[in-house]
């Protein structure tokens, strides 16, 4: 199946270019396209496909001889599918430089083959620490590193005054990260102490988890809080056993953006959960840049329908990918050498990408988004700039 | 381990053991009719919940109504892998590994469907839409809604899948088919017709444990499939031939993901992201120990085999 | 279809049954006529019992036919065979060994309602059919003089019961021919001879045709109006039993002398 998708994508590719004497870069895509991250993945795909148009369009009005196709395969959303996906498309389409794939473990999963390989992976969402490593093949152009969001994470935590804290997160390197630094970070600046729960990544179930986070709570007594570190559905999960919890929704909960998906406000008791747990997050920020309105009307206008959450960030990724390529070559080594150089020269959809030493997003600049009290959606109360570890309330 | 945690860890127990038992049943049912340990069940699971989610969308919150689509579609979806697939196999007297695979495939292919259709109409992860409510509270024991519905529904269908085994020429049939189905060929019993009449219960009580269990988590194209090896090691505690062992199985698998999982977690710090590996503990134990699991060890009247 | 009085009621022609480089019944033709009780006897692995298999279709034939009632049913399904009135017994006692006696018997009673799903939960759609059948399967019972026993497992009963009740069930379908395949093995003398009893009524009251498979000679002709002798595969002799009992090949072969 996968590799069916990966050569039905470059044949029609070929015959497409094969009139004249084209330069074909094909710019590998690994996304979860099944699995729970799999609308996200087929999003993400649509902003790389857009991009490729744009990209291809000027490349012909200008004469270039030059022209970019995509090859992509499913990621399966494990470590070990992101493996299988990157040396797919490396083997069958000789791709240098693949787009992708979304999350921390997935990317750690490729890692050691693009190492290897030579082949270079621009990643669009991941943010676990876990893949901060120096001089490797992996950069992460767009979204920061959880380093940061931690620090705002625990910042927030002491200044509502929790005391000690107790920590739900997802057992893999995104929520083991992100877990490490909070209580890191929570601790150095003055917080007690931290409880924390791991959940697996494939579980589907949360009461036995619930009832042990609400128990850890009732052990701090008083002025403790709760942050929960989820992936999808299972945070649907978790806070549909935790709404008739006494002490769970007695207590104020900070957690990551997972939590503040549609899904999860369209059920009232859930809306009205997070609204009593005056339920703040710190995500990337919303900012807008000169190029927003023009990727959202060019996606709306591509595909009939909105772009999703994060889709903007897959979009220039590819972009900052291609015009590597366009300036390295198609070659891994070089344009390893060159990314850093054009994507802090890149004006993204969002944010500005500026990478630091890991090949990582050196911007961080996150909005805090509070709960609305009639739960019906969350409002931006201030923003967190990393760089500068402050936050700033409206 | 803190007595209020205890307690609901318990009520959580009888809770989650309850929605195992009413999917394990089904399990056991096809794997000593039909000699097939069916992998795609997960799936009857999933479109049972799927069924719930949609007509609880559609604005009909009644809990009976919301159950009988989940029943019929759960049902269909397992009469037509019958018929497509598993029916075919056996005219071929294929090996019992052909038929565990291709149980997966069937299980791949209605899970893709779903995916399909979940995609299509953004179906990711919703709640079918009963409300969650505290019916009783006494001190730490917090008895919700959820609980109301869930323990006393798999009960009564418990009691009514014994009772149709036990007391019906339909049962009769099925007890026959599931001790030697060739000697039922022989003496005229309408073995195709009865096994298509099992496929629709097995299907359906899936299918009724899917939007209960969608009342417990959130709605997904992989939820059955998250909980199908908890339900199988229920399915083989019980030796996949006893249903009283079944029972007793499912409540036991959810005792140890639980209130044994937070003892062990409260005591010795054992990581709850352990969990996942309980049921497959329980089943390598289970095969390695007493491969009859608690057939033979409670009294035969619950023996489907009797 | 105009029943022919004259015509039997099974006809083997020509059959044969290869399994591998074996030929095991090498071209068997014989009948079986209405009311008849049919002795087919041999030694051991002279093709007996794989002729009542090929009859009652467990097994495929190699070549041949086997006509009932003049209708061909060598491609039917054993379930079908069955429907079209024909039932066996085994040699060794096939029964639901963990079901009571009762149930043994109410087992092969054909399209009841009760079976199908959307009846079976609720008794009073089936309960006047269950009931007819079970006075039924009482009578039956009482026949083979099992009715005391109707509450018991199959698997208590001694051997010679077990073949009661195997003979019980059997005529439950309402055959018109009934195979026996060594009815008598592995029971008390005296039992035996009450069995071959029972086998006479049924024919006697109820006019089914008969073919039994029978190593005890003595018993067998007593109550036979005609025996086939099968010997390697192939029908070594027939006739009535005075005939065959003073054939002087079959007495070789089969006793040796």
């Amino acid at each position: 199946m996968l590799c069916l998708i990966v050569c039905l994508t470059v044949m029609l590719g070929a015959a497409a270019s094969a009139q004249d004497d084209m330069e074909t870069y094909v710019l590998g895509v690994a996304l979860p396209f099944t699995g729970s991250f799999g609308t996200f993945g087929q999003d993400f795909e649509r902003g790389i496909d857009l991009a490729v148009a744009q990209m291809n369009a000027e490349l012909e009005a200008a004469g270039s001889s030059i022209r970019f196709e995509t090859a992509s395969a499913d990621t399966e959303q494990t470590p070990e599918g992101a493996a299988r996906a990157l040396q797919s498309i490396v083997q069958t389409t000789g791709a240098q430089v693949v787009v992708g794939p979304l999350t921390t473990s997935e990317v750690l999963g490729a890692k050691q083959f693009a190492d290897e390989n030579g082949v270079v992976i621009v990643a669009m969402a991941s943010s676990g620490a876990a893949a901060s490593i120096p001089g490797d093949n992996i950069f992460r152009v767009i979204y920061p590193p959880d380093t940061f969001s931690s620090k705002a994470f625990a910042t927030i935590a002491l200044e509502r005054g929790h005391q000690n804290m107790v920590v739900l997160y997802v057992d893999d390197p995104f929520g083991n990260g992100m877990n490490e630094h909070f209580t890191k970070n929570y601790q150095a600046r003055g917080g007690g102490e931290v409880a924390s729960f791991g959940y697996a990544p494939q579980s589907t179930e949360l009461s036995a988890e619930a009832a042990a986070v609400s128990a850890a709570l009732a052990g701090f007594g008083d002025g403790a809080g709760f942050f929960c570190v989820c992936f999808p559905g299972a945070a649907e999960a978790f806070v549909q056993v935790a709404q008739i919890d006494p002490i769970l929704t007695s207590v104020q909960w900070l957690g990551n953006e997972a939590m503040t998906s549609d899904e999860m406000l369209e059920d009232p008791g859930h809306a009205q959960t997070l609204a009593n747990a005056d339920f703040v997050t710190v995500s990337q920020s919303a900012d807008v840049t000169p190029l927003t309105p023009l990727f959202n009307a060019d996606f709306v206008a591509m595909f009939d329908k909105e772009p999703g959450i994060f889709t903007n960030y897959a979009f220039d990724a590819a972009n900052i990918a291609m015009l590597t390529m366009l300036a390295a070559g198609n070659d891994g080594a070089a344009v390893k050498s060159m990314l850093p150089f054009i994507s802090n020269h890149y004006i993204g959809t969002a944010v500005q990408a500026f990478l630091d030493e890991n090949g990582d997003q050196n911007v961080a600049r996150y909005g805090i988004r509070q709960v609305r009290e009639d739960g019906s959606g969350f409002d931006v109360i201030g923003t967190y700039d990393g760089n500068s570890d402050s936050i700033t309330y409206k | 381990m803190p007595p209020a945690l205890l307690t609901t860890s318990l009520v959580n127990t009888i809770q989650i053991g309850s929605l195992y038992a009413l999917m394990a049943l089904g399990i056991t049912l096809t794997f000593s009719v039909m000699k097939l340990p069916n992998f795609a069940h997960a799936e009857y699971v999933t479109a049972g919940a799927y069924a719930a989610l949609i007509v609880s969308l559609s604005g009909v919150l009644n809990p009976l109504v919301i159950m009988a689509a989940a029943f019929i579609v759960g049902a269909l979806s397992a009469l037509i892998s019958q018929l497509a697939v598993f029916k075919r196999l056996e005219g071929k007297e294929v090996s019992l590994y052909t038929l565990i695979l291709s149980s997966f495939a069937v299980g791949l292919i209605i899970r893709y469907i779903l995916f399909l259709m979940a995609d299509y109409f953004n179906l990711f992860d919703l709640r079918i839409g009963i409300p969650l409510t505290i019916v009783f509270r006494d001190g730490s024991l917090i008895l919700s809604n959820l609980f109301a519905w869930v323990v006393p529904t798999s009960i009564v269908l418990v009691v009514l899948l014994t009772l149709l085994l036990n007391a019906t020429p339909l049962g009769r049939e099925m007890r026959a088919l599931a001790n030697n189905v060739n000697l039922a060929r022989v003496i005229g019993i309408p073995v195709e017709r009865v096994k298509n009449y099992t496929w629709l219960l097995v299907g359906g009580l899936a299918g009724v444990a899917g939007a209960l269990w969608g009342l417990q988590t959130a709605v997904h194209p992989l939820m059955g499939w998250g909980a199908i090896i908890s339900v199988f090691a229920a399915a083989i505690l019980g030796g996949l031939s006893s249903f009283s062992g079944t029972i007793l199985g499912a409540y036991v698998v959810a005792f140890s993901e639980n209130t044994v999982m937070l003892f062990l977690n409260a005591n010795f710090g054992v990581d709850l992201a352990y969990k996942p590996a309980i049921p497959f503990i329980i089943i390598i134990a289970v095969l390695l120990i007493r491969p009859q699991g608690f057939t033979n060890l409670i009294r035969r009247a619950g023996d489907l085999q009797r | 279809m105009p029943e022919d009085p004259a015509r039997p009621l099974l006809e083997l022609k020509s059959i044969r049954k290869d399994f591998g480089g074996l030929r095991a019944v090498d071209d068997v033709s014989l009948d079986v006529p209405k009311g008849a009780i049919v002795g087919l006897i041999g030694p051991n692995g002279s093709g007996k019992s794989t002729l009542i298999n090929l009859i009652a279709r467990a097994t495929n034939l190699s070549a041949g036919q086997v006509l009932f009632n003049g209708e061909n049913i060598s491609d039917l399904a054993s379930d079908e065979v069955f429907r079209r009135g024909i039932a066996r017994g085994y040699q060794e006692p096939a029964l639901y060994f963990k079901m009571t006696v009762l149930d043994n018997v109410l087992l092969p009673v054909k399209d009841q309602r009760g079976e199908q799903p959307w009846y079976a939960p609720w008794r009073r759609y089936w309960q006047g059919d269950e009931a007819a059948h079970a006075q039924t399967a009482v009578d039956v019972l009482a026949q083979v003089q099992l009715l005391q026993h109707y509450d018991t497992l199959a698997s208590d009963l001694s051997g010679g019961q077990m073949k009661l009740l195997e003979i019980a069930r059997c005529l439950m379908g309402r055959p018109e021919l009934l195979l026996l395949d060594e009815p008598t093995a592995g029971v008390a003398p005296k039992l035996a001879y009450e069995i071959f009893q029972q086998i006479a009524r049924l024919r006697d009251d109820h006019g089914i045709t008969l073919l039994i498979v029978e190593h005890r000679l003595e018993i067998l002709f007593d109550f036979a109006d005609y025996v086939y002798v099968m010997h390697l595969g192939n029908l070594l002799a027939q006739g009535k039993v005075d005939d065959i009992a003073s054939d002087a090949t079959v007495r070789e072969v089969y006793f040796g002398d």
